[in-house]
């Protein structure tokens, strides 16, 4: 048990990869046993991620640390840890995969192999990314969620060429490079890639200034932010189902998780300074995303592009930067991941059975499969933010936080959600239908006793992780708290011959150490 | 110079040098047998040569292995081996053997020539070695010859291909001009510091005050710098290179993308050390233009390339400014820079090697046509051929859990030490446009939809034990690293 103890994150990020390692390299030509391996080993991580998110530790400090000596020339080390917040979107990131995995085990891939090994190795990596303590390690499993993506869009699209998936390779290499560069300069300035350095070495404003840029700016093409958003919604429009999780539940919340665990905090003068122009973009991007999405018929796009409001709506909750407000940005991320894998799952059983994925389709299969129309509306009703359903106790903290100190931004980010309500009743609406004629009915398999019970454990966690946000919420307040301290810390003002490389030498010293 | 001989322990440096002896003397017989008629047949002459051609180079490694930890720093007259020299020699040999391995499935275009073949390979790469251990800008040169010119031969190898001759006189020619402007540059520099000693330029430069002998020397240094630019195919001086890769058959296109490309831009390494005590801003200017343009250039001409060698050609001189950008650094802390040129060197080797050889398993005739579309559909055809290919190129791309990630993340951190932010961030943005060519063929090799049974149709992959011991190499190499990069790292850093 002591392995089990001491090891618990690593063995939750391992079990996925183990599992893609398995299924790509056994001589095995079934497709039944590929999927039964990839659900046991999804399972695996399930279940260690619910038991690291029951016990962590509620004051926001790194719990179940782990670290070890990697790359002692460069100052790297693999540690991991994982706080309220953390620990709250590792589990998400493990009932992202089960959905995901649910979903591609309804299309018709040939390489099936090679697309299970490639769904479980970027959730590998997104969980990963949510627990690294090393800015270095944390890059190498953001890389490591994202380009087994490209292979899944390109792989699943339906279209010649390829185009959204060289799209979306090229977004995203843009924002590894970024991220990439900016994490090579942070050590070489600061001396370490340790996260928890980083927060306490004091860089000079002008350092701070640049290396809010840079990963902002990375960063942001993944949250993504209006105007770095045009992969998104081609790339989940395109690509097959199991690509659309993945981006909409999993990549988008580690942009955002990527300001909150970084940029926020290690840079609080910069993030002062820009305080103002990000919640212009996040606030544009909330009005922008819906009302893009308002155009929408086909149900995939129309995620994607609500998801980019959504995700502006979390990062109104990390800027304006209170206790309350970032609790709920972190819940919202959460119940956000919760509600597409619930909408998308429904959407891959309706393909399963020859829908497409536009309204007009799916109000056709609608009066056929009744009981997953029901099901399917419920998401949506929930996806729109009603209370007593899982997306509305995030969003509401969101706001009764902005409303503190960023009164403006709360009111354009409100008036959006009323909007995105209206939209998504109204899908909806249009997703079921009332009147069908005769003739179109054809046979088609009935639901399969195991689907209706993953769908209905979905349902059920949507409805309890509304009635009883407490259980997410106790837990993230304490990381939230400790992100506020450190987000607003009152920085030093520092005089302007101190700008420029004052900590070269430093620098090279340290790599001289080495 | 007559002093210098005689002091020399003959004894001891045939010792050092035992590595390239054990290489000059297989070439020697690889060359005896192929003077010698015979009549069996030529399946059996190719893994005689192949043979021969692995245990020299087994044997140059471990030798060099069993030297390095009690390798000091010994003058040779022209030549001085230490721990960083045979650090180099051994990541040479590593990659000429993944490089030379890829000869068997393309057997059928060497034909009789292949025990020469080899022989050309092994000299190159022992010239190359001798390069690394020369001290003296007249033995580079000398050695940087040799090397050429059985780089040459091993371009020409397919006389029944216009192409293959095309190549190898483009390359020929570019780099007779080349030497012939290292020559002058030569005779500026001895005239301006009396000396072709990298050790006493670098004493003697200090003392430059005439303004005209500083132009003197400047300008035999520029001329150098032009003679190693041709080598390593740098922007102005590429245009050789992409049509002797093409050309060449794939083990000789591989060793001349590779080896021959990271010999010279450590040699220009250390001559930018050399000439450092004259640093004079055009130095940063010229190097730094040389270097973005190199990655820019070749970057943006591979998104073009319909021919998988051709692409690689241009990959490699994109990959060719990435070492170059350390260059501008070194004046500032030379071990730190050389320390991140040769890693980097390493995984760009072994990579790029790796992926010749990949090109060489897919697809069978590559020495002639190498088209990316021809790669479609043989994932199913041989899913971890084309899976260590796709690895492969990523780790060339940068992608993280490759060598090339680590590698690159080294090259930045030097670059960025040293000061150079716009070179950083020009090699950022370039590091994302290569995503777009290096993608390419993994695109043919999984997203391309075929009709039908792919593995009945289509053509069959030959791929003999060689080529998959060549890629197991590689691909081992540059998974292995990528997730621990701490022992390169660490014997670099001990070797540097």
């Amino acid at each position: 048990m002591d392995i089990l103890n001491d090891h618990i994150l690593s063995l939750t990020v391992l079990a996925p990869i183990l599992g893609a390692a398995l299924i790509a390299l056994l001589p095995i030509r079934s497709r039944a046993l590929a999927r039964w391996l990839a659900s046991v080993f999804s399972g695996v991580s399930f279940l260690l991620a619910s038991v690291i998110f029951t016990l962590i530790d509620k004051s926001g400090e790194f719990d179940f640390q782990e670290l070890m000596s990697w790359i002692p020339g460069l100052g790297i080390s693999y540690h991991v840890g994982a706080d309220g917040a953390s620990a709250a979107l590792l589990l998400t990131s493990s009932v992202v995969l089960a959905a995901t995995l649910f979903a591609s085990f309804r299309e018709e891939i040939a390489e099936y192999k090679f697309f299970y090994s490639m769904i479980l190795l970027s959730a590998a990596g997104a969980m990963g990314f949510f627990i690294s303590m090393n800015l270095y390690l944390m890059i190498l499993f953001y890389a490591l969620a994202i380009f087994p993506v490209f292979m899944l869009i390109g792989m699943g699209s339906r279209k010649k060429g390829a185009r959204a998936a060289v799209k979306f390779v090229l977004f995203m290499s843009s924002s590894v490079s970024l991220l990439f560069v900016g994490t090579a300069a942070v050590s070489a300035i600061g001396g370490s890639s340790e996260i928890l350095d980083i927060y306490s070495h004091r860089f000079s404003a002008h350092e701070q200034l640049f290396f809010f840029m840079i990963f902002a700016a990375g960063f942001g093409i993944a949250v993504p932010l209006i105007l770095l958003h045009s992969w998104l919604s081609d790339s989940v429009e395109e690509g097959p189902i199991a690509a659309g999780i993945l981006i909409c539940a999993i990549v988008v919340k580690m942009g955002a998780y990527g300001f909150f665990r970084l940029v926020l905090p290690a840079f609080p003068a910069a993030t002062l300074h820009y305080n103002t122009p990000i919640l212009v973009i996040a606030a544009s991007g909330v009005v922008g995303g819906f009302f893009i999405a308002i155009a929408q018929k086909e149900i995939k796009r129309l995620i994607a592009f609500s998801t980019v409001a959504y995700m502006g709506v979390a990062l109104i909750g990390l800027f304006a930067a209170n206790r309350m407000s970032v609790t709920g940005s972190i819940l919202h991320m959460v119940n956000h991941g919760f509600a597409v894998s619930a909408i998308f799952a429904l959407l891959s059983v309706f393909c399963a059975r020859g829908s497409d994925t536009d309204l007009h389709c799916l109000c056709r299969m609608s009066c056929r499969m009744p009981v997953l129309s029901v099901l399917l509306v419920f998401s949506f009703v929930a996806y729109a933010g009603v209370p007593f359903l899982n997306m509305f106790p995030g969003e509401f903290l969101i706001f009764l936080g902005a409303f503190q100190n960023s009164t403006c931004f709360a009111i354009i980010g409100m008036l959006g959600l009323a909007v995105a309500a209206a939209l998504m009743i109204w899908t909806a609406a249009r997703s079921v239908c009332v009147k069908v004629s005769n003739e179109e009915l054809g046979t088609i398999s009935p639901v399969r006793a195991g689907e209706m019970v993953a769908l209905i454990v979905m349902s059920s966690a949507i409805v309890l992780s509304g009635l009883f946000p407490d259980f997410i919420i106790s837990r993230v307040a304490g990381s939230a708290g400790a992100f506020v301290k450190l987000a607003n810390r009152v920085e030093m003002i520092i005089p302007a011959s101190e700008l420029g490389y004052t900590t070269e030498s430093g620098a090279s010293d340290a790599l001289r150490r080495e | 110079m007559q002093g210098q001989l005689c002091n020399i322990d003959w004894l001891l440096m045939a010792k050092i040098f035992s590595p390239l002896l054990v290489l000059i003397l297989a070439a020697v017989i690889l060359l005896i047998k192929d003077a010698i008629p015979s009549d069996s047949d030529e399946e059996a002459g190719d893994s005689f040569a192949l043979v021969i051609l692995s245990a020299a180079l087994l044997a140059a490694f471990s030798l060099s292995w069993m030297m390095w930890p009690t390798a000091d720093d010994l003058v040779f007259g022209p030549f001085s081996v230490g721990k960083s020299c045979l650090a180099i020699w051994m990541i040479i040999f590593i990659v000429t053997g993944i490089s030379a391995l890829t000869a068997l499935p393309s057997k059928v275009a060497i034909r009789r020539e292949a025990d020469s073949y080899f022989a050309f390979i092994l000299i190159a790469a022992a010239s190359y070695c001798l390069a690394v251990s020369s001290n003296d800008i007249l033995m580079i040169f000398v050695s940087m010859e040799i090397a050429g010119v059985s780089s040459y031969a091993t371009v020409a190898a397919r006389s029944d291909n216009s192409y293959s001759l095309e190549g190898a006189l483009k390359y020929f020619i570019s780099a007779a001009f080349a030497a012939a402007f290292f020559m002058m540059g030569m005779a500026f520099i001895f005239g301006s510091v009396a000396s072709l000693a990298l050790g006493e330029i670098e004493a003697n430069s200090k003392f430059i005050t005439d303004p005209s002998t500083k132009s003197f020397f400047m300008f035999g240094a520029a001329m150098a710098v032009s003679y190693f630019g041709f080598k390593i195919a740098a922007f102005p001086f590429h245009a050789w290179m992409p049509d002797a890769v093409e050309g060449a058959p794939v083990p000789g296109a591989s060793f001349i993308t590779t080896v021959g490309k990271m010999v010279p831009v450590i040699i220009l390494a250390k001559l930018a050390i050399a000439i450092s005590p004259s640093y004079d801003p055009v130095w940063h200017h010229l190097l730094f233009g040389i270097s973005a343009a190199t990655m820019i250039f070749g970057a943006v001409v591979a998104l073009r390339q319909e021919n998988l060698k051709r692409m690689l050609a241009y990959a490699s001189i994109s990959q060719g400014g990435y070492m170059l950008a350390v260059i501008p650094s070194m004046v500032f802390d030379p071990a730190a820079a050389m320390k991140g040129m040769v890693f980097y060197a390493a995984a760009f080797g072994i990579a790029t090697a790796g992926a010749f050889a990949a090109v060489a398993a897919l697809l069978p005739g590559s020495d002639v046509t190498a088209d990316i579309g021809r790669l479609s559909g043989s994932s199913q055809r041989s899913p971890f051929l084309s899976a260590s290919f796709a690895i492969l190129l990523f780790s060339l791309a940068g992608i993280p859990m490759t060598v090339g990630f680590a590698g690159r993340y080294y090259l930045f951190r030097t670059i960025l030490t040293g000061g150079d932010i716009l070179l950083g961030f020009v090699a950022a943005v370039v590091s994302v446009i290569s995503i777009a060519f290096y993608v390419k063929p993994v695109m043919a090799i999984y997203f391309t939809k075929q009709e039908g049974d792919i593995r009945s149709d289509g053509e069959a992959i030959y791929a003999g034990a060689a080529v998959i011991s060549a890629l197991a190499i590689a691909l081992a190499a540059s998974l292995l690293l990528g997730i621990l990069p701490g022992n390169l790292l660490e014997f670099i850093n001990a070797s540097f």
